[in-house]
């Protein structure tokens, strides 16, 4: 349900129970007899989408208030009453912007609610986008990535696993879109779309690579910019995405002359949480990973290299997991993680080790179990009570 | 972003001086009357901010302004007023027709603050349409083409189908064109549930046993719980578990659901994918529609009409060409099944090739054989004979 909270404040009370009355049945109302009195009150009730003042009040007038306010609940919309005399004043703060409405009084119901209206889907507006991005479109393409994990693992579940490590990295480093982050990283790997599974697999297994599969290889993150090229607002990641191989002194694909800083911040990203992620799959441990990426610390942004290791010290502190061996598959709890590879009885991967178990990989688990003979127990890692 | 700005004033003194003071910032255009004004939408549009005057011979600002609401809903109407008019400024403004008012004489810099507040306003107006119909639809389309390349079996149905979705959805004028093409394009998503056998033996027609069937038939379900707690995508999601259910309330689910109250994504669905399985099984268009309107109970009228005429405008005519991989071009579709030169299915049939699937099949073809020659419809113009 939208936000339908409207705030009065008035230093007359019988104009605050007028309101009240009148509104109540088509908005969510609350009320304030000063300036202070509002302040405090979306402190603790807040946020609100509407705050109406009148202007003049003792103490704090509507004009100081509501440039509180812009501060405090920057997309609280801020509507002003006011007298003729004061009309100027009004006309000034809608103009410079710290107003979207003002009402003059004596004012009917009827505008009074038309001016509500307004502000209410102004303020539905200025939140729609930013619902938009962090919840439809992230959720969308988390949900088509984790289809494309259990259909592809050896491709595509390494972009979940990097996906939130990524995300708390970027708010390490004080970056504004994490939407932006999060997206970069899920889509990170559509390039290796055209690259043989083979060559994915050596990859993986850490295996040398010709000449070919090498320049396969080293196309995947050219490939998804290209796949991504005309979707607006997707440009930052797209750009992030070019870039995640490339390391930070300026080796690396695509061969061109950026480096250092003028690598796009989520690319330096990528490209350490990358590294982190085969190698603590290699290693077993945060910290010897870590140790290992120090020693090529030409490849990696040195801040972004510290803010690893600052996540990994808060996460991992009095936090052991143990395996545990499970043979009914309903037992497996949602969250945990594999410990070993899960294959088919003819060889396929069907789950690789690190992934998380959801509802819908359980399914597709019991599923798959109840057709075909799969190993158990399956091992999953789970943290230590 | 669109700054541009339709500026509209009887006195042409004015209308040059701002232009004047202006255009380093914004891209003007103007016009001495409303009638002149509402040409110039027409022509130039869309605009992201209108500055009117409020006085001008025959027809005044507020009419003016009123009319562009119908023209131009999303463009951001600003009145230029004398002290006079003030008022009538001030209720428009409330009244939601206005979004902001300035006073005669106004310096440039205030009109430039108010312009910069407009456009503003113009982005955030048209943002939630350019996110849901570009940003994310976008983003889902190439994730649905890589699911139908990962996976043929399972996903290139929902490709195949997505653009006969939208013609359909059109036609019936649906106002969310955006809610279908993600619907179609999100429907087989449940599917990932279902072991990879079961889909392979639906895919080649065979006949599944009932614990398979059961297991199948959970896909809608499934489909629509991996979406229904993404914020705007309860309708899709609700869609999505309706696609098996009939028109006469038979079907999945199990509910006392029928005819109109059945959710339209989930009618849409029904019809598209039915007839893209017939297609699929070897029918041609004809016989495929003919097959639907003996089952006609399973299918909403309306939208089985809507198929039908869609059939008849959709005039474009094919040849079958053999090809090697390599001579491969953007556009063509596949007319058998890619194989890989131990059987298993690379492409299925009904598949647009792009650009990334040329080059993933060159990549396989480098290491694992390819059958070749491929065949493959090439579109040779509109109107004449069909092919099949």
């Amino acid at each position: 349900m939208d936000n339908q909270k409207v705030i009065f404040v008035d230093d007359d009370q019988n104009i605050l129970d007028t309101l009240r009355r009148n509104l109540r049945n088509n908005y969510e109302i609350y009320t304030a007899s000063s300036g202070e009195e509002g302040l405090k009150e979306i402190e603790e009730n807040g946020p609100f989408a509407v705050i109406v003042s009148d202007y003049r009040m003792p103490g704090l007038n509507g004009i100081e208030l509501l440039a509180k306010v812009k501060n405090i609940a920057p997309d609280t919309v801020r509507v002003m009453l006011t007298g003729q005399a004061d009309m100027q004043a009004a006309i000034d703060a809608v103009n410079y912007g710290s107003l979207f409405r003002f009402l003059t009084k004596p004012c009917t119901m009827e505008m009074l609610t038309n001016v509500l209206n307004g502000a209410l889907e102004q303020y539905r507006l200025i939140n729609a986008e930013r619902e938009l991005l962090e919840k439809t479109l992230s959720g969308s393409v988390k949900t088509l990535s984790h289809i494309l994990g259990l259909l592809s693992p050896e491709t595509f579940s390494y972009s979940i696993r990097i996906s939130s490590l990524s995300r708390k990295i970027a708010s390490r480093l004080g970056l504004n879109n994490l939407w932006e982050v999060e997206i970069a990283a899920l889509l990170s790997q559509i390039g290796c779309i055209t690259v043989p599974k083979e060559v994915l697999e050596k990859r993986y297994s850490d295996q040398d690579l010709s000449d070919i599969e090498k320049s396969m290889l080293n196309e995947y993150p050219a490939i998804g910019k290209i796949l991504l090229a005309g979707i607006p607002r997707l440009e930052g990641p797209a750009e992030a995405i070019f870039y995640q191989a490339k390391n930070f002194d300026g080796s690396g694909f695509p061969d061109d002359d950026k480096k250092g800083t003028d690598l796009p911040i989520i690319a330096r990203i990528l490209r350490a949480v990358h590294d982190f992620d085969l190698l603590f799959q290699s290693e077993g441990s945060e910290t010897e990973a870590i140790d290992k990426m120090r020693k090529q610390i030409y490849k990696y942004d040195p801040s972004v290299l510290n803010a690893l290791k600052d996540e990994y010290g808060l996460i991992h502190k009095g936090h052991r997991q143990i395996i545990k061996e499970i043979y009914d598959i309903r037992d497996v709890p949602v969250g945990s993680v594999l410990a070993e590879d899960i294959l088919s009885s003819t060889g396929v991967l069907l789950f690789p080790k690190g992934h998380e178990i959801t509802e819908i990989s359980k399914k597709r688990l019991s599923n798959v179990l109840s057709l075909k003979f799969i190993a158990i127990p399956i091992k999953v890692l789970i943290d230590e009570q | 972003m669109n700054r541009k700005i339709l500026l509209v004033d009887d006195d042409s003194n004015i209308l040059a001086g701002y232009q004047r003071s202006l255009r380093k910032n914004f891209e003007i255009s103007t016009a001495s009357s409303g009638m002149d004004g509402l040409l110039a939408i027409k022509k130039e549009g869309p605009f992201a901010v209108i500055v009117s005057d409020y006085r001008m011979p025959v027809m005044d600002g507020i009419k003016f302004l009123a009319k562009t609401r119908k023209t131009a809903p999303d463009t951001v109407r600003i009145m230029l007023t004398g002290q006079a008019d003030l008022q009538a400024a001030i209720d428009a403004v409330n009244e939601g027709s206005l979004f902001r008012f300035l006073l005669k004489p106004c310096p440039p810099e205030d009109l430039t603050k108010t312009l910069n507040a407009g456009v503003e306003q113009y982005r955030l107006v048209t943002a939630e349409k350019e996110l849901l119909e570009k940003t994310l639809r976008g983003s889902i389309k190439v994730m649905s083409d890589i699911l139908s390349i990962v996976n043929p079996v399972a996903f290139s149905h929902s490709s195949r189908v997505s653009r006969l979705g939208t013609k359909i959805a059109q036609r019936l004028n649906l106002d969310n064109l955006w809610e279908v093409e993600i619907a179609v394009m999100l429907s087989q998503i449940g599917c990932v549930t279902v072991p990879s056998g079961i889909l392979e033996k639906k895919y080649h027609g065979q006949a599944l046993d009932p614990k398979e069937e059961e297991m199948y038939l959970e896909h809608p379900g499934a489909g629509r719980d991996l979406i229904k707690n993404i914020p705007r995508l309860e309708r899709v999601a609700e869609g999505i578990a309706y696609q098996e259910k009939h028109y006469d309330g038979g079907g999945i689910p199990g509910d006392q659901n029928q005819g109109p109250e059945i959710p339209v994504l989930g009618r849409i669905l029904k019809a598209i994918l039915d007839y893209d399985l017939l297609l699929m099984g070897g029918n041609t268009e004809i016989q495929a529609l003919n097959l639907m309107k003996e089952h006609n109970r399973r299918y909403d009228p309306e939208i089985l009409k809507a198929l039908e005429e869609e059939y008849y405008q959709d005039g474009a005519a094919y040849q079958i060409r053999e090809v090697r991989i390599d001579e491969l071009l953007t556009g063509m579709i596949i007319a058998e099944d890619i194989l890989s030169e131990t059987g298993v299915v690379l492409v299925s049939h009904g598949q647009e090739i792009g650009e990334t699937l040329k080059k993933r099949l060159l990549n396989y073809k480098h290491f694992n054989g390819i059958m070749e020659p491929i065949k493959v419809l090439k579109a040779i113009g509109r109107d004449s004979a069909k092919l099949n």
